[in-house]
């Protein structure tokens, strides 16, 4: 169908379509809208429950995986060399300051109230990529030893 | 609602800040459960879905961007649970159609248009309405979905082509025979 023959029929449905506006409206009553809203209310909070409850869950995953990872190096016999040239003492000394480090800011995260159950905005939130993407970096520099 | 308040209104909604969801399903609620109620037939089908809509939105509202289409995103979201809902009876075997309970439910009286002082342009209108409704009812769920979207959803319709999957033309050509049906049911009413 040509753009001209599209147009013309549009023109000729949206005319017609006048017809539906003697269609009688058909209105929810309000406690049912009150019930709607009451039942977003919940869904919100849920949500939002379930949102924060994966965030510690994430850190906490986080932690258990770089715990096992600084055991399992512990059992394992050091390379000569660090890849980037610097001793393997070095590195995990520079490792262990930022697992420390970012175990610190875990604690407080938790200590502040992200278990107990208070609204983690978006500041809070980003804290803890934070924390977590230091974890991260933490991981791979024990990957790469 | 201007196009900067709804975007506001959105990008508060997107946070899951309570006031603004419950100022959504305040602001939208009476064309979503028009087009509800007009789709399966039934208030309280309508009211579950209703329901059921919004708190789609609420669990998925962080997917959407908004590119100033989010009425097509609302809509379709009802149109789907109404589709949904129509599989799963046909799966049950209750009913095929959507159109088992049309014209079983009176619309409240307090919702029809408001008295003219004309008794008889009354009389008129409503009777005008009842056949609409009804012949409504006889239209095919594709028929009766395109009009209804354009006329609760307010959308265009190529928005309306996009939201069903479907080439304009075939949208346009649905429609305009959905409305011929619908003619065609008031004439033979007369």
């Amino acid at each position: 169908m040509k753009d001209d023959d599209l147009d013309n029929l549009e023109q000729q449905v949206e005319r017609e379509m006048q017809l539906l506006r003697h269609l009688p409206p058909a209105e929810p009553d309000a406690a049912c809208v009150a019930r709607v809203q009451a039942a977003v209310e919940r869904e919100t909070i849920g949500v939002r429950r379930k949102r924060r409850n994966l965030t510690v869950l994430r850190s906490a995953l986080g932690l258990a995986a770089a715990l096992a990872l600084a055991v399992l190096l512990t059992n394992r016999s050091l390379p000569t060399a660090a890849p980037d040239g610097g001793s393997p003492e070095a590195t995990i000394a520079e490792w262990a300051a930022a697992w420390d480090e970012s175990s610190t800011r875990v604690g407080e995260l938790l200590a502040d109230g992200l278990v107990s159950g208070s609204p983690a905005g978006t500041s809070t939130e980003q804290m803890l990529d934070d924390v977590l993407e230091s974890l991260d970096r933490s991981l791979s520099q024990l990957e790469a030893l | 609602m201007d196009k900067a308040g709804l975007d506001e209104l959105l990008e508060r909604a997107r946070r899951r800040d309570p006031a603004a969801l419950a100022n959504l399903v305040e602001r939208f609620s009476s064309r979503v459960f028009g087009l509800l109620f007009r789709l399966t037939g039934r208030r309280d089908v309508a009211e579950d879905l209703l329901q059921e809509t919004f708190l789609r939105v609420v669990r998925e509202i962080e997917r959407y961007e908004h590119t100033g289409k989010f009425e097509s995103w609302l809509f379709r979201i009802a149109a789907n649970l109404v589709r949904d809902r129509a599989r799963s009876l046909g799966r049950r075997g209750e009913a095929a159609s959507l159109d088992a309970g049309w014209g079983d439910e009176e619309v409240r009286p307090a919702a029809r248009p408001a008295d003219t002082g004309d008794p008889l342009g009354r009389l008129v209108q409503r009777e005008l309405g009842d056949r609409l409704s009804a012949g409504l009812g006889r239209l095919s769920d594709a028929e009766r979905e395109i009009i209804l979207l354009r006329h609760y959803a307010e959308l265009p319709f190529r928005e309306i082509a996009d939201l069903l999957g479907i080439p304009l033309g075939t949208a346009l050509a649905r429609a305009h025979r959905a409305l011929q049906h619908l003619r065609a049911e008031l004439a033979d009413a007369d």
